[in-house]
């Protein structure tokens, strides 16, 4: 007992050292050492997060059973899991659908002169425009749509809780705020960010077939294209890429609104920091799987 | 039975000491009052007393327990026996006040839904909001969402053995501020709960058992409300009776308009 209370006595007394320091300040070497700290403890949080909610979710699978949402874990509060279900499809499937279909038709279009020159239109544009949006196209702007609707969304929810007292209220009932307000949306994300992504898989492909169609490429050579160019590989590879994207998206957005403080002006700060950690986090994710799955 | 004790507490923001050294024991049945200055602390005792914010030296004993080297989990069982009524009411704004009431019950019992609507209807009559279940708190006036805050934070079964309010009545009528106070009082009364209460209003001092008076940091003065209106500190003085001359010097006389 006072050993521990010397230890905080101590580290206190480290603080203010520091504190002190921070407020005197060197230019640059401070402001520097600053977004090094934010980063530091935005990566601390985030996996403190991360293995909340795994636990959570592994005791809920393991411990099963009927009884208070508190005591039979967090997976099973079922009611909170579907409704964030729901609004994360309602969220991201629309504008998914409409951005990889019109990227499908992009990728079709440009290239369809180029391979016709070559004589090879009917025998690769189906399978190019899959492997596009398949390995690359699908999971990423899935990602990245549910980023800007959702995402944003689970920081501007979770911040004005937080700034209201409301994230206050439900510690001071015994519930802990990640098992009611980040696990049901972490599962939520994982499990609809993968099914946006075969959905939009599906629309990309159709997408290119509108334009092959128009350069007179019928579905049959459309298909055969596809079977001989992709490979399993290329569409589980996507999906793994989308359910990484999809713990990244909802724990990223989850903490940012947590930690956020300071009023109205902090729900907007900890918006505009939650959208764009989500798009560095998606795309530095991307490039490290894509290396991972397929060129390692 | 001595249900809070707390014990040299101190607690900082930043570089900030807030509270330097608190020193207090609540009875069990009670009902202790902490006045003093806006940003003295007050509220942020409460918020230590309910593991909302960690101190930095000190023990907080909850029922014999100390909470202070308790972990989150740990600290979730204790605040099970707590209720805490924020000053702004808190209620969550996407859920009904049904859903808001019945909160923890559907998060902590294995109640049937038939069983929690019964519990809820209750605790929303012992506060005078009968009826109200289907509306969202943005429907409701100031003094009904501090009422359902009320009816949230006692819902819980078995009820809580501890309330805390913070400033309860601050921006109601005169009217609301009475009933409130009466329910503090009744919720006391047929739960046996003790509450600590932080308040500027004298009309709550006046139905305490004790009040404490926090000041730069520490109790300044500890006594019943009557105590504390014949007292000769000259700073519980100036406060109890709001003169802005004394020894607690808010705005600089001298400085020019």
């Amino acid at each position: 007992m006072t050993e521990s209370a010397v230890t905080l006595e101590s580290r206190s007394s480290l603080a203010d050292l520091l504190l002190k320091r921070r407020k005197r300040g060197v230019p640059l070497l401070t402001p520097l050492g600053n977004v090094v700290l934010s980063l530091l403890s935005f990566i601390g949080g985030f996996i403190h997060l991360l293995f909340a909610c795994l636990s959570g979710a592994l005791t809920s699978a393991l411990n099963c059973r009927l009884g208070p949402v508190e005591r039979r874990g967090a997976l099973l509060d079922f009611r909170e899991t579907v409704r964030q279900m729901q609004i994360v499809s309602w969220g991201v499937i629309g504008i998914a659908v409409v951005t990889v279909t019109s990227s499908g038709m992009v990728i079709a279009m440009e290239t369809v002169d180029q391979l016709k020159q070559f004589g090879m239109a009917s025998a690769f544009l189906g399978g190019g425009v899959a492997y596009a949006t398949m390995r690359e196209m699908a999971p990423v702007l899935a990602a990245v749509v549910a980023t800007a609707s959702v995402g944003s969304a689970f920081t501007a929810q979770i911040a004005s809780m937080k700034v209201t007292e409301q994230v206050d209220a439900i510690r001071s009932m015994g519930v802990s705020p990640v098992r009611f307000l980040v696990i049901p949306r972490f599962v939520a994300m994982v499990i609809m960010i993968p099914v946006v992504t075969v959905i939009a898989d599906y629309c990309g492909v159709l997408g290119g077939f509108v334009i092959a169609r128009a350069h007179g490429i019928g579905w049959p050579i459309y298909e055969s294209s596809i079977s001989n160019f992709i490979a399993p590989d290329d569409f589980v590879g996507g999906l793994i890429k989308a359910t990484v994207f999809g713990i990244l998206i909802s724990l990223a957005a989850c903490h940012m609104g947590l930690r956020t403080r300071g009023g109205a002006a902090g729900v907007g700060r900890a918006t505009i920091a939650s959208v764009v950690t989500c798009i560095t986090l998606i795309y530095f994710f991307d490039t490290l799987l894509t290396a991972l799955i397929w060129h390692v | 039975m001595r249900m809070i004790v707390i014990r040299n507490l101190m607690f900082r923001r930043g570089t900030r000491v807030i509270l330097k050294d608190i020193n207090i024991d609540i009875f069990h049945g009670s009902v202790l009052s902490v006045i003093g200055m806006s940003g003295c602390g007050k509220s942020t005792l409460l918020r230590l007393i309910a593991g909302l914010e960690r101190p930095h030296r000190g023990e907080i004993l909850i029922a014999g327990d100390d909470i202070v080297c308790m972990d989150e989990r740990q600290l979730e069982r204790v605040r099970r026996s707590m209720g805490f009524v924020f000053q702004s009411a808190a209620l969550f704004d996407y859920m009904t006040v049904y859903e808001n009431v019945a909160f923890p019950l559907r998060r902590h019992t294995a109640h049937a839904e038939a069983e929690i609507k019964h519990r809820v209807a209750t605790k929303l009559a012992l506060v005078g909001l009968e009826g109200t279940e289907p509306l969202l708190p943005s429907e409701l006036s100031g003094g009904m969402q501090k009422r359902v805050g009320l009816a949230r934070a006692i819902a819980m079964d078995p009820p809580p053995q501890i309330l805390l309010y913070d400033e309860p009545t601050s921006g109601l009528d005169p009217i609301m501020t009475a009933v409130i106070n009466d329910l503090i009082l009744r919720v006391r009364d047929e739960l046996e709960v003790t509450s600590v209460v932080v308040t500027h209003d004298m009309a709550s001092i006046a139905l305490s058992d004790q009040v404490a008076m926090i000041h730069n940091g520490v109790i300044e003065a500890l006594g019943s409300p009557g105590e504390l209106r014949e007292t000769t500190n000259p700073i519980v003085d100036q406060f109890i009776h709001g003169r802005s001359v004394g020894p607690i010097d808010v705005v600089d006389a001298e400085a020019e308009l």
